[in-house]
């Protein structure tokens, strides 16, 4: 029996506004969500991915991180009460359009009714094929309620770029 | 041969001081340990202790990277300690029903040639982004020992972890 499973994998043939992974099994005690991404965002810097569980869009969710993209950059980041928590990091169409930025995200208590869920993630953004970042962050989402969806929509950029890939696992406890 | 394999899977059915798994089969390349963790004490966040084989001699050290607010960063590395820093906790003053979470590695621990090596991340959220409610933790700690790991101990340093609060250790298989 395999302990870590393949649930979906979503490879973008055309630019897409929104990706959306749904009927996610409760069979799980974590996922990890591993993507690629690049948006159509035309402004400075990077872009970045609001993620919202189950259709939820109150303002139930929060998010910190910390990370650094030069050598004299390092920075911190918290917000609370958000209406989406931020899936970092894509790269943006104004930086080149063939880079793509990556990240790790883990998703501990999914399906469990007594806690909250919450997210750590890691991720690289490249800008430009030399200007990078690396940060890790946390997140949560203020509800118990089994997670059985989450969409993706780009933050600043109107969709997704052709290429970007989101990968969804599961692992087991049992 | 699967990759992934549960060894344990622990979750409270009340509150503990600790988890700890002992007699862990040698027979995988590296471990890997869930955890998700709430603590009764009031406070916003709580350190843990993590031990190897029973703890023992001062033979831990660890370096740490430590974000609990905006503008507030500091690292610190201890030597010559009985544990290595282990994962925070949320405490009772975060929202209710919030887990602080983590993954460890501890890479090669059967291994008896060489000494032991544990890193994790560590994530204590809170719907605020008021400083020092809040916590994200980088580690890497070495146990100077070179005996195979065979017990994992995670000891709470204040307050009892409560109920639901769960640790998964996995072991991980390289190719054979």
């Amino acid at each position: 029996m395999a302990i870590m499973e393949s649930i979906e994998t979503i490879y973008l043939e055309q630019t897409t506004a929104t990706v959306t992974f749904d009927s996610i099994p409760s069979t799980y005690e974590y996922l990890e969500f591993r993507m690629s991404v690049s948006t159509d965002y035309t402004g400075t810097g990077y872009d970045a991915i609001k993620l919202n569980f189950n259709g939820d869009t109150g303002s139930n969710y929060s998010e910190h991180g910390t990370g650094a993209y030069s050598n004299t950059s390092i920075w911190a980041h918290a917000a609370g009460s958000q209406t989406y928590v931020n899936i970092y990091r894509a790269s943006s169409l104004k930086n080149a359009g063939y880079e793509y930025g990556n990240g790790i995200v883990t998703i501990y208590d999914y399906a469990n009714s007594n806690k909250n869920t919450t997210l750590q993630q890691s991720f690289a953004g490249v800008i430009g094929g030399y200007y990078t970042e690396a940060a890790t962050y946390g997140g949560s989402w203020d509800s118990t309620a089994a997670v059985t969806s989450f969409v993706l929509d780009p933050l600043n950029g109107s969709n997704f770029l052709r290429g970007s890939e989101f990968s969804l696992y599961g692992i087991k406890s049992s | 041969m699967a990759c992934w394999n549960v060894i344990d899977h622990t979750e409270l059915s009340g509150t503990a001081t600790y988890w700890e798994k002992t007699s862990i089969p040698s027979s995988y390349d590296h471990l890997c340990v869930k955890t998700s963790q709430r603590v009764d004490a009031s406070v916003y966040e709580q350190s843990s202790d993590l031990q190897f084989n029973g703890g023992g001699p001062s033979v831990y050290s660890y370096t740490y990277i430590n974000t609990a607010g905006t503008s507030t960063y500091s690292s610190h590395r201890g030597s010559s300690q009985a544990q290595v820093l282990g994962p925070y906790s949320s405490g009772a003053n975060t929202l209710a029903d919030n887990f602080a979470v983590s993954t460890i590695w501890i890479p090669n621990y059967a291994n008896t040639s060489n000494y032991k090596s544990v890193m994790f991340s560590n994530k204590v959220e809170n719907n605020v982004s008021t400083n020092y409610q809040w916590k994200i933790l980088n580690v890497s700690g070495l146990w100077a020992n070179t005996d195979a790991i065979d017990e994992i101990k995670i000891l709470t340093s204040g307050g009892n972890f409560v109920q639901y609060s769960s640790f998964t250790l996995y072991g991980i298989n390289g190719a054979a």
